[in-house]
């Protein structure tokens, strides 16, 4: 990954926050929504940008009648993630 | 400093922060002490119906003694259930500090249960003065477990105020135990039956210590958010 083709999913403060927030194991919408603090319109198009783009997985699942929807990150995701962290040291390391 | 040396220091930061409030995250770990206030609610409720049924109807009444056998059954397969559903849950979660809560609480819990349960079968019969305190002394493995576990919440989840007010409850609770003072309980239809004051604080611990302790975990959890902008 180089600096001028960074991933469309690391170009937003909030997507970046979600996949932050998914490498530590899935979380359901309303977790992410206390995590992230941010408001249902905009995390809901964030996820489905991320879902769309291959980073995260969505689930939909009633519980205790009520719909509940959690999300995951893919293999995928987290690898493009670790290439990203991996990118960002090499940005900030001391060039000799 | 280069703009983008600057992006990459504030999504590094970024990153940091929602990792750590992830981890920092007790919402979970809350419910399961409000839980556990809900289950010791219960068993007061059942204990007290044991002796409202044995002030009015006799001591020999069936369901005396079933009512009061359900006190302990009520309390330990509510541990013993709780623990494993919130234990299930925050495994998934990969939570580290709310996983380490929940076993030494579990540990705490269920394995005092059983301690007091041999302690029991192993005391001695009889009714001399070194046989009643042996008695008294049972229920220091109920609450000496549960102080330490408190402390340790403290220390882990670095909210000083749980420190402070579990180390304020152990002052109270020896003062309470060494000065033996009695006071009157489960006086609901009848006279009822005196017991230690340091009991009944023992109860309260459980039923509203544990619920206030998971209202503070779980709107302390909520009170953390930073926004991230799109």
């Amino acid at each position: 990954m180089e600096i001028h083709s960074i991933p469309e999913a690391f170009q937003t403060k909030l997507r970046l926050a979600i996949l932050s927030s998914l490498l530590t194991g899935k979380k359901s919408f309303r977790e992410l929504k206390e995590i992230t603090s941010s408001t249902d319109g905009n995390l809901g198009a964030q996820i489905k940008k991320l879902d769309e783009l291959g980073y995260v997985e969505i689930e939909k699942a009633f519980v205790n009648n009520k719909p509940q929807t959690t999300c995951d990150i893919t293999a995928f995701g987290r690898e493009q993630f670790k290439e990203y962290v991996e990118m960002l040291e090499k940005l900030l390391k001391p060039k000799n | 400093m280069d703009k983008t040396i600057e992006n990459a220091l504030d999504d590094i930061s970024l990153i940091k922060t929602v990792i750590l409030k992830t981890q920092k995250d007790f919402a979970k770990v809350a419910s399961f002490f409000i839980w556990i206030g809900i289950i010791n609610g219960i068993a007061w409720i059942i204990e007290q119906l044991a002796y409202y049924i044995r002030n009015t109807v006799g001591y020999g009444n069936v369901y005396v003694q079933l009512l009061g056998q359900g006190y302990h059954w009520v309390r330990l397969i509510g541990y013993i259930v709780v623990f494993a559903i919130f234990y299930r849950k925050l495994k998934s979660s990969q939570n580290d500090i709310s996983e380490g809560m929940i076993k030494i609480w579990g540990i705490v819990l269920i394995g005092s249960y059983f301690l007091s349960f041999l302690y029991l079968r192993l005391l001695p019969n009889g009714n001399s003065d070194k046989i009643n305190i042996l008695w008294r002394s049972e229920e220091l493995i109920d609450v000496l477990p549960v102080v330490v576990a408190l402390f340790m919440t403290g220390i882990l989840t670095k909210k000083r105020i749980i420190t402070i007010c579990t180390a304020i409850y152990s002052i109270v609770y020896f003062v309470l135990f060494l000065s033996m003072k009695e006071m009157p309980y489960g006086n609901l239809g009848g006279k009822g039956t005196l017991i230690p004051i340091s009991s009944v604080s023992v109860r309260c611990l459980m039923i509203f210590g544990m619920i206030i302790l998971g209202l503070y975990l779980k709107i302390g959890a909520k009170n953390n958010g930073d926004t991230f902008n799109t």
